[in-house]
C-alpha cells in the first residue's frame, strides 16, 4: 500500500507539473504578452545561450561567492553572541527586544546605509548578508542555551564538572541542535539579503541580472535568474542538510 | 547578575539607544551616521506635518488588505494538502518552488506585469500569505495527534466531520504561526517593492533619503521598519492570548 | 574528601524560599553508612527540597549536612543523584557507553580504566549489550538503568535517588524495585532514595524517615522496618509496616486539608 501510495504522489505530481508548463506555454502569447510572459521554449533557449557565453555562470559564481562568505561572516559572528549573550543569565530581557528589533529591519531597508558607508565594493554586501545571518543565527543560539534542561546541568554537576566543563560538555551540544536549526534558517534569509543587495548595489551577480533585464524588457533573462536563484537557494539548503545529516559526529546532536 | 525583572524591556531600549549614541559619536560625522537625537527630531517633525503617518498608512495598507485576502486562502489550501495526498502531490512542486525563492526576486517581475501601481505590490504580498500560512496549515494537520482522532472517532465522530471539528481546529495553532511569519516575510517584501517602485511608504522614504544623501532619513525609515515589525509580532501574539487563548500555544505544552 | 566517613548527618535543617513560604522546618536525618535510607512523604511535603539541598543544589537557610564532623558545599560526585526525568538526565548526543563514562573525564585520565569502569557498573545493571545504543533508542527502565550505572561508576558515598521508578509503569518499576534491591546486596552502597510509594519503601528500606505534608514539612517518624532480607507484600509483618506509615501520613493529610497551601 505505500507503495503504491508513492507512486501515486509521483503521478499527480508530474501530471501537476505538465499542467503548469501547458498553461504557461498556452497563455504565453494568446492571454499575455510574450514580453510579460515568455513561452518556455524562448525562456530555455535564454538559459543556453547564456550559459554558453558564460554570463549566467560568472553571475552564479559571483552570487554563491558572496553568499557563502556573508553566511559564513554572520555564522561565526552568530555563535559567539549567542553563546555569550545565552550564558548571561537575566540578559535576555534586555537584549531579546533588541535584537526582535534587529530581525524585523529588513536587510534591503540597509543596503542604502551601507553603501553611503562603505561605498559601492564587496564589502556592503557581504555585511548586509552576514549581518541577517548574524541575527537569525544569534536569537536561535541564545534560545538554545536557555532551554538546556535544568535536570541535565544538575546531572553534570553532581559527577564533577567545573563551571567551564559544564559549558562545554553540556551547553555546547545541548545547544548544536539549535545552532544548525539557526544556521539552516540563516540559509533562506541570506539569500535574500543577496538579493536585495544585488538589486540596488547594482553591478553583477543573479540579482543584477534580473534587475538588469527587467530595465531592457528583457523577460526570458529574468525568468531565467529567478529560476537559477530558487535552485541555488534549494539546492545550498540540500546540501546543507545533506552534510549536516550525513556526518557522524553531527547527527548525534539531532537525537533530543 | 543583573536582575532586569518585568523592567527588562525598557532597558532594553535604553541600551539601545546608548549604544547607537556610542556609535554615531564613534563616527563623529552625521552626514554618514545620524545620531538618536537626530532621528527622534526627524521623526518629531515628521509627525507634526503628518507626513509619517501617511508613508506609515501606506505601507500599512499594502500589507494588510492583500493578507487579509491571502491569509484565509492559504489556511483553506494547506488544510486541504494536509486532508488529502493527491491534493497534496498536486501543489506541493509549487510550494517548494516558492518556497525556495525569495519572494523579493519576484518583484521586477510584478513590477513588469502590472507596471509600479499598488496592484504590483499586493499580487506579491498576497503571494506570499498564501504560500507561509499554506505551508503552516499543511504542517500543522499532519501533525495533529492520531490518538486525537481517535478519540474523536470514538464517539462516534467520523470522517469529515472528525476533518473539521478535530483536524482543522488543532492546526490553528500551527496556522496562527504561520500568520506571524507571513506578516514579518510580508514587511520585507513591502519595503522592498516600495524601495524598487513607489512614491510612498517607508521603503520610499529611505530611497528618497539615499537620493537627497539625507541618512536621518534613510534611519527614520529603517527604525520605523524594525519598530513596525516589533509592533505586528507582538501584537499578534498579544491577540492570540487575549482574544483567542484556546489557540494559545503557550497553553498547549 | 575523606573516605572513611561512618554517617551522613542532616541537623537542623530549615529551607524557606525568598517570598517567605518555609518548605522545610528542623529536619534532622541521620545515615549510616551502607544503609538504604528511604524517605517517605506526600506530594508537596519538600522531599525533592531536602533532596536538592543533600545534593548541594540549594542552599539550606538554616542547619548543617555532614559527613562525620566534614560539612558538605556545593554538587559533588560524592553524592551523585539519580533524577526521575529519564528524559533530560541523561546526555542524548552520548551513547550508553559513554553516558556512563561521563563523569570519570575529571577522575579518570587512563581512557582504557574509564571504559572498563563503565562497562562494568552497566554489567551490573544488565546493559553490557547495548552500549553503542543512544538514549533515544532505550525503554525508560533502560534509561534509568543507565542513570544508576553512570552514578555507580563515580563510587559516590551516597547515591541520592529522587522518585528514580515514579515515571515507569508499574511493572517495569516493580522489575527495577527488586533489581535496584539486588544491586545494593551486592554493593552496599549508601542509598538515600526519595519516594511516595509506601510499599517502594517497605520493599527496598533498612530505614525510613516520613515526612509530612507541606508546607513546613517536618518528620514525623524515623523507624527500621526490622523486615527480613526478602521482603513479601503479603508478609504480615510488612502489612503491618505499611498500616503504620498509612496512618501516620493519613492521620496528618487530615489535619492539614484544612490549611492546605502551595508547596512548590
Amino acid at each position: 500500500m505505500p507503495g503504491h501510495g508513492i507512486r501515486r504522489t509521483a503521478v499527480v505530481a508530474t501530471l501537476s507539473i505538465l499542467t503548469g508548463l501547458a498553461v504557461w506555454a498556452v497563455a504565453s502569447g494568446t492571454l499575455v504578452s510574450e514580453v510579460q510572459l515568455p513561452h518556455p521554449h524562448a525562456v530555455w533557449q535564454e538559459a543556453v545561450a547564456k550559459a554558453e557565453s558564460g554570463l549566467l555562470w560568472e553571475s552564479i559564481r559571483i552570487s554563491l561567492w558572496r553568499v557563502g562568505w556573508g553566511w559564513a561572516i554572520g555564522v561565526v559572528a552568530g555563535i559567539a553572541t549567542g553563546l555569550l549573550l545565552g550564558e548571561l543569565r537575566g540578559v535576555d530581557a534586555v537584549v531579546g527586544p533588541i535584537f526582535e528589533f534587529l530581525k524585523g529591519v529588513a536587510p534591503i531597508s540597509l543596503v542604502p546605509i551601507m553603501i553611503l558607508w562603505f561605498g559601492i565594493g564587496e564589502l556592503p554586501k557581504l555585511l548586509i548578508i552576514a549581518y541577517i545571518t548574524w541575527v537569525v543565527v544569534t536569537v536561535s543560539t541564545m534560545t538554545g542555551v536557555r532551554e538546556v534542561p535544568k535536570v541535565r546541568l544538575r546531572a553534570a554537576r553532581c559527577l564533577g564538572l567545573s563551571q567551564l566543563q559544564v559549558f562545554y560538555r553540556i551547553i555546547l551540544p545541548s545547544t548544536a541542535s539549535y545552532v544548525l536549526l539557526g544556521m539552516r534558517n540563516g540559509i533562506g534569509f541570506a539569500y535574500i539579503a543577496l538579493v536585495s543587495a544585488e538589486f540596488i548595489a547594482v553591478d553583477k551577480g543573479i540579482g543584477f541580472l534580473i534587475m538588469d533585464s527587467r530595465l531592457n524588457l528583457q523577460t526570458p533573462l529574468m525568468v531565467v535568474g529567478i529560476i537559477s536563484l530558487g535552485l541555488l537557494g534549494s539546492g545550498s539548503q540540500l546540501l546543507y542538510d545533506a552534510i549536516t545529516l550525513q556526518t557522524p559526529w553531527l547527527s548525534r546532536f539531532r537525537r533530543q | 547578575m543583573i536582575r532586569p525583572g518585568r523592567f527588562g524591556p525598557l532597558y532594553g531600549i535604553l541600551l539601545f539607544f546608548i549604544l547607537w549614541q556610542v556609535a554615531a559619536a564613534f563616527v563623529g560625522t552625521p552626514l554618514l551616521f545620524p545620531e538618536p537625537m537626530d532621528v527622534m527630531r526627524g521623526l518629531a517633525y515628521m509627525t507634526e506635518t503628518g507626513e509619517l503617518f501617511e508613508h506609515l498608512g501606506a505601507t500599512l495598507q499594502r500589507l494588510l488588505v492583500p493578507l487579509a485576502v491571502g491569509m484565509p486562502l492559504g489556511a483553506v489550501l494547506g488544510c486541504a494538502m494536509g486532508a488529502s495526498r493527491d491534493v497534496n502531490a498536486w501543489f506541493d512542486p509549487y510550494m517548494r518552488m516558492a518556497n525556495s525563492t525569495p519572494a523579493i526576486a519576484l518583484i521586477p517581475f510584478a513590477l513588469l506585469w502590472f507596471g509600479v501601481t499598488e496592484l504590483a505590490r499586493y499580487s506579491l504580498v498576497f503571494y506570499v500569505g498564501v504560500y507561509v500560512v499554506a505551508l503552516n496549515a499543511r504542517g500543522g494537520v499532519a501533525q495533529v495527534p492520531r490518538l486525537r482522532i481517535k478519540a474523536a472517532n470514538t464517539l462516534g465522530v467520523l470522517g469529515a466531520s472528525a476533518f473539521f471539528r478535530v483536524v482543522v481546529p488543532s492546526s490553528f495553532p500551527a496556522i496562527l504561526a504561520g500568520v506571524r511569519t507571513a506578516t514579518g516575510l510580508c514587511i520585507m517584501v513591502v519595503v522592498a517593492a516600495e524601495m524598487l517602485g513607489a512614491a510612498s511608504g517607508l521603503g520610499y522614504l529611505i530611497i528618497r533619503g539615499r537620493q537627497n544623501y539625507d541618512p536621518t532619513l534613510i534611519f527614520i525609515g529603517i527604525f520605523g521598519l524594525g519598530i513596525l515589525s516589533i509592533l505586528f509580532d507582538r501584537g499578534i501574539a498579544f491577540a492570540i492570548e487575549r482574544f483567542m487563548p484556546r489557540w494559545s500555544v503557550r497553553r498547549r505544552v | 574528601m575523606d573516605d572513611d566517613w561512618k554517617r551522613l548527618r542532616v541537623s537542623g535543617l530549615c529551607k524557606q524560599f525568598a517570598r517567605g513560604s518555609v518548605i522545610l522546618s528542623n529536619i534532622d536525618l541521620t545515615v549510616d553508612r551502607g544503609a538504604f535510607m528511604c524517605i517517605l512523604g506526600p506530594s508537596g511535603s519538600g522531599k525533592s527540597t531536602l533532596v536538592d539541598l543533600i545534593a548541594g543544589f540549594e542552599q539550606p537557610t538554616g542547619g548543617t549536612i555532614a559527613f562525620d564532623d566534614s560539612p558538605v558545599r556545593g554538587p559533588g560526585p560524592d553524592r551523585v543523584v539519580i533524577f526521575q526525568d529519564i528524559g533530560n538526565a541523561l546526555f542524548p548526543w552520548l551513547t550508553v557507553q559513554e553516558n556512563a563514562e561521563f563523569g570519570l573525564r575529571n577522575f579518570v585520565r587512563n581512557r582504557r580504566e574509564r571504559r572498563t569502569r563503565a562497562l562494568e557498573a552497566l554489567e551490573l545493571v544488565g546493559l553490557d549489550k547495548d552500549t553503542h545504543k543512544f538514549p533515544s533508542e532505550l525503554s525508560g527502565g533502560m534509561k534509568q538503568r543507565v542513570q544508576i550505572a553512570r552514578g555507580l561508576v563515580m563510587d559516590p558515598h551516597v547515591l541520592i535517588m529522587d522518585e528514580p521508578f515514579a515515571a515507569l509503569d508499574a511493572i517495569t518499576r516493580r522489575r527495577m524495585q527488586y533489581e535496584l534491591k539486588d544491586l545494593w546486596q551486592r554493593t552496599h552502597k549508601t542509598v538515600i532514595f526519595v519516594t511516595h510509594d509506601i510499599s517502594e519503601a517497605l520493599i527496598l528500606a533498612t530505614d525510613v524517615t516520613v515526612l509530612s505534608s507541606g508546607p513546613g514539612a517536618r518528620i514525623l517518624d524515623t523507624f527500621r522496618p526490622g523486615l527480613p532480607d526478602e521482603r513479601d507484600p503479603a508478609d504480615p509483618a510488612f502489612i503491618a509496616a505499611y498500616r503504620r506509615v498509612e496512618a501516620l501520613i493519613g492521620h496528618v493529610q487530615d489535619a492539614g486539608d484544612a490549611g492546605r497551601g502551595e508547596a512548590r
